[in-house]
C-alpha cells in the first residue's frame, strides 16, 4: 500500500557513481595491498610468492619498530599537547569574553592555511644559525645554534611543536561549540554554593564535555597518525630515520626504493592499527564518556 | 577589583598567545618584501620595507599562474564530482528503500577507516594501467566519491520531514525531481559545508599529485614548492 516500502531497484542506479570510485580506489586496492604483501614485489620486475616472510623480516627490521615508535611518539605529544593547550583557551574564551568569536578566528587562521605553506615558514625559522629559533634563543643567551630540523633529537620535537601550532586552533573551535551546549545552570548553582572557579571546572563542566573531549581526542589521533605533508617538507623523514613516521616508511619504501611487497607489508600494519585504534577509541567512549540524558 | 585584574591578566595572556601563534605568519609576509640582505639580519624583517620587486621576481621565476590555475580547476571538478555522486547516493540510501542499502551503507563508512597511504600504491598502479598517470584525470576520479561525504548528507537527509515527500507524490512530483527541486535547495548549507571540506582536501593534496605526476603541467601549487 505505501510506496515507500515497496523496493525501488532505481535506487542501485543512484548509488551506482560513487559505488565503482570506492570499489576502483578504495576496496579493491585494499584487497591488492593486501595480496601484494605476500610478494616479493620491486616495481619493474614480476612479484614471486614469499608467504609472510616479509613480515617477519618486518618484525626483525630496527627501522621498522622505531618507525611505529616514532608515530606513536609524535602522536601522543600532538594529542595530548594539542588537547590541552586548546582546552585551556577554549575555557578562557568562553567565560564572558567580549572578543571571544575575534580571538577564536585568529587563533584557526593557522588551519585554514595550506601545510606546504605554513610548514615552508617553519622550515625556514628552524634553520641553524641564521633561523628565526635560533636566533631568538641566542638573543635570549642561550648559544645552542645546531638548527632544528637537522638535530636528531630535536627534529620530532620541531614536527610536534609545527603541528600543535597548526592544529590547536580547530580542536579550540571543537571544544567551544561543546562548551556551548553545557547549560550555565549547573555552574551557576554551584557557585551558589561556593564552588571555586576550580571545582567547577573540574566536577561540573569537565564531565560534561567529555563527550567533546573524546571526539578532538579521535580526531587529532587518527589526523597525527596520517601526518605526512609537514614530515616530507620540513625533515624527510630525517636526520637518520628520526622523523621517519609510519607513513613516510611507506612513501619511502614505495616510492623512493621502489619495494612495493614490502610496503604492502607496512600499509596493512597501518591499516590494522588505525583500524584497531578506532576500535578501542569507540570501545573506551562507550564505557566512560557521559551523554548527557 | 579581583575580577577587574583577572580579566586584565587573561585578556594579557590571549593577546600574547595570539602575537606568537600568528607571528610566523606576519614574518613571511614581512620577509617577502624585504632584501635579502636585511632578511638574514635578526631582527631585520619585523618591520618591513616594501621592497615589492621580490614579488615581480618571484612572479617570473616560474608559471605559478599555470599551477594556481591547475590547483583551483582540480580542487573545483573534484568537488562538484564528489557531491554529485555523494548526493545521489545519500539520496537513494534515504528515500529509497532497498534491500542491501544496509550493506552498501556499511561499505561506504568503512571507506572512512581506509587511510589513502594504506592504498596508495594499488591505487597507483591502477591509474598507471589505466594510462592516467601525469594527468588531471589521476588527481580527479579516485577522489570523486567521499565516504565522510555520503556519510554527512545521510545525516542531514534523514532530519527531513517525510510528509513532505508524501505530499510530493500525492502530487505526481518523481524522484528524480524531488531530489533536485525539493531536497537539495532545502540543504543548500550542508551541502556548502559538505562542498567546502571537500575543496580543502583537495586543495591540501600533496602526496598523491607528488606520486603520480611529474610535470609541471597538471601539478597543482603546493606541490611545485618542493622541486
Amino acid at each position: 500500500m505505501n510506496a515507500e516500502h515497496k523496493a525501488q531497484p532505481i535506487g542501485y542506479l543512484y548509488l551506482m557513481p560513487a559505488l565503482i570510485v570506492f570499489l576502483l580506489f578504495w576496496i579493491v586496492p585494499l584487497m591488492m595491498v593486501a595480496g601484494f604483501s605476500l610478494f616479493h614485489f620491486e616495481y619493474g620486475t614480476h612479484p614471486t610468492w614469499v608467504g609472510l616472510s616479509q613480515y617477519v623480516s618486518l618484525f626483525q627490521t630496527n627501522l621498522f619498530w622505531q618507525s611505529v615508535r616514532i608515530t606513536f611518539e609524535f602522536a601522543i605529544a600532538v594529542v595530548l599537547g594539542g588537547t590541552a593547550i586548546s582546552l585551556l583557551f577554549a575555557t578562557l574564551l568562553y567565560s564572558g569574553l567580549r572578543a571571544q568569536g575575534l580571538f577564536r578566528s585568529l587563533f584557526f587562521l593557522p588551519y585554514v592555511m595550506p601545510v606546504v605553506a605554513t610548514s615552508t615558514v617553519w622550515l625556514w625559522m628552524y634553520q641553524p644559525n641564521l633561523g628565526l629559533v635560533d636566533q631568538l634563543l641566542g638573543a635570549l643567551g642561550f648559544s645552542n645554534k645546531i638548527g632544528w630540523v637537522n638535530t636528531p633529537n630535536l627534529a620530532l620535537v620541531s614536527l610536534i611543536i609545527y603541528t600543535v601550532w597548526l592544529s590547536f586552533g580547530f580542536t579550540t573551535l571543537l571544544f567551544m561549540a561543546g562548551l556551548t551546549n553545557i547549560s550555565n545552570e549547573l555552574t551557576e548553582a554551584a557557585a551558589v554554593d561556593g564552588a571555586t572557579a576550580w571545582q567547577r571546572f573540574w566536577r561540573i563542566t569537565w564531565p560534561l564535555l567529555s563527550p567533546t573531549t573524546f571526539f578532538v581526542l579521535v580526531v587529532n589521533m587518527i589526523n597525527s597518525f596520517q601526518a605526512f605533508t609537514q614530515i616530507y617538507a620540513l625533515t624527510r623523514g630525517g636526520p637518520i630515520n628520526g622523523t621517519t613516521t609510519l607513513t613516510y616508511y611507506i612513501y619511502q619504501t614505495a616510492f623512493n626504493y621502489f619495494h612495493f611487497g614490502q610496503a604492502s607489508a607496512i600499509a596493512v600494519i597501518f591499516f590494522l592499527l588505525i583500524l584497531a585504534l578506532t576500535g578501542i577509541q569507540f570501545w573506551i567512549s562507550r564505557r566512560s564518556v557521559f551523554y548527557e540524558a | 577589583m579581583i575580577r577587574k585584574t583577572k580579566r586584565f591578566l587573561t585578556y594579557t595572556f590571549l593577546i600574547a598567545s595570539v602575537v606568537i601563534t600568528l607571528f610566523p605568519i606576519w614574518w613571511i609576509f614581512a620577509t617577502s618584501l624585504e632584501t635579502s640582505r636585511r632578511a638574514y639580519s635578526f631582527p631585520g624583517a619585523l618591520i618591513p620595507q616594501l621592497h615589492w620587486q621580490n614579488y615581480r621576481a618571484a612572479w617570473l621565476l616560474a608559471p605559478w599562474f599555470r599551477f594556481l590555475a591547475n590547483s583551483v580547476g582540480i580542487g573545483l571538478i573534484t568537488t562538484v564530482l564528489a557531491l554529485s555522486t555523494s548526493i545521489l547516493a545519500a539520496y537513494a540510501l534515504v528515500f529509497m528503500a532497498n534491500r542491501w542499502n544496509k550493506p552498501i551503507f556499511g561499505i561506504i563508512l568503512a571507506t572512512m577507516m581506509v587511510p589513502f597511504y594504506s592504498i596508495m600504491i594499488p591505487d597507483y598502479l591502477i591509474v598507471r594501467d589505466l594510462g592516467w598517470l601525469n594527468s588531471y584525470t589521476a588527481q580527479i576520479i579516485p577522489f570523486a566519491a567521499n565516504g565522510f561525504a555520503v556519510f554527512l548528507l545521510v545525516q542531514f537527509m534523514r532530519t527531513f520531514p517525510k510528509e513532505l515527500r508524501d505530499a510530493a507524490r500525492i502530487d505526481g512530483v518523481t524522484q528524480w525531481g524531488y531530489l533536485w527541486k525539493i531536497i537539495v535547495p532545502n540543504l543548500i548549507p550542508a551541502i556548502t559545508t559538505v562542498g567546502i571540506y571537500l575543496f580543502l582536501l583537495s586543495w591540501n593534496a600533496f602526496l598523491w599529485p607528488l606520486i603520480v605526476t611529474n610535470g609541471p603541467q597538471v601539478q597543482p601549487i603546493g606541490c611545485t614548492l618542493f622541486l
